[in-house]
């Protein structure tokens, strides 16, 4: 994606909820994949509907216009939402985002209009990381969900693609935020 | 009179299919002014999802569906 606006420096990203002093790291969306039922579902949809307007209209001997405009009206009106449907479906794709800082992580889920959620939590309050890859076609395309539980909190990234790299880099970071944690509360220790 | 009906209906449709692609693009770009799209290198073709590209694909998108309604109710009606 290069829809970012208001950037020079790809680490001083400014995203929605990002806190100050956090260093953007990497950000991702779903996995492809995601896509594929709503696209198969949406061209069995029109083939289903070309397939009804081809037997009524062509194999038929319909002569009633009002019959015939009836059956045109409804077969446009589920072509119509069909795509639509499709179209929105892609718009969420697009609008589901997991944005990796070095403090936190953010999954930012958006929909056209009811779903506006952000969630975001501290790395290095991550207790228990956890990458799940069930069945052929996860480990074929290397996706799958990985689990972030901290104390009351647990965060699902389901459909997460290339996952080993994404849950090694996590690992990484989490060690990475709990050092720099450790080492600010010894400071202030010291200090008082 | 029945080639001026199909047409007018068939105007009423690409009214309506103009709209709400307008309305649902209008949405989709007011989600997307807090978020920030980069490319990635596990999203095939993302380099490509612009926003402006996004834009001329809703176009086309609106355009295929015209052409599909308009073509059958020209042949059908």
């Amino acid at each position: 994606m290069v829809i970012a606006r208001n950037c020079t420096v790809r680490a001083n990203l400014d995203f929605q909820g990002k806190h100050e002093g956090e260093q953007f790291i990497l950000q991702f969306h779903q996995h492809w994949i995601r896509m594929l039922w709503p696209f198969l579902k949406m061209l069995l949809w029109n083939t289903i509907i070309f397939g009804i307007g081809y037997s009524v209209f062509f194999m038929t001997d319909i002569t009633d216009a009002q019959t015939i405009h009836t059956t045109l009206f409804f077969l446009t009106v589920f072509f119509v939402l069909a795509q639509f449907e499709f179209l929105t479906r892609f718009y969420r794709f697009l609008l589901y985002i997991i944005i990796v800082t070095d403090k936190k992580i953010h999954r930012i889920k958006k929909s056209l209009i009811l779903t506006d959620d952000h969630i975001s939590m501290d790395l290095w309050m991550v207790q228990d990381l956890r990458k799940c890859q069930n069945g052929i076609l996860q480990n074929v395309l290397g996706y799958g969900s990985i689990i972030l539980e901290a104390q009351d909190t647990i965060l699902r990234m389901h459909f997460t693609p290339r996952i080993v790299k994404k849950y090694e880099k996590l690992m990484h970071l989490r060690e990475q935020a709990r050092t720099q944690m450790g080492y600010m509360a010894g400071a202030l220790n010291h200090n008082s | 009179m029945v080639t001026m009906d199909s047409f007018s209906i068939t105007v009423g449709w690409v009214l309506l299919v103009v709209t709400l692609e307008a309305i649902t693009f209008h949405i989709f770009y007011k989600k997307t002014q807090h978020i920030c799209f980069l490319t990635e290198p596990d999203l095939p073709f993302s380099q490509y999802f612009t926003i402006g590209v996004l834009r001329v694909l809703a176009i086309i998108h609106a355009a295929f569906i015209i052409v599909v309604i308009s073509s059958t109710y020209s042949y059908v009606w």
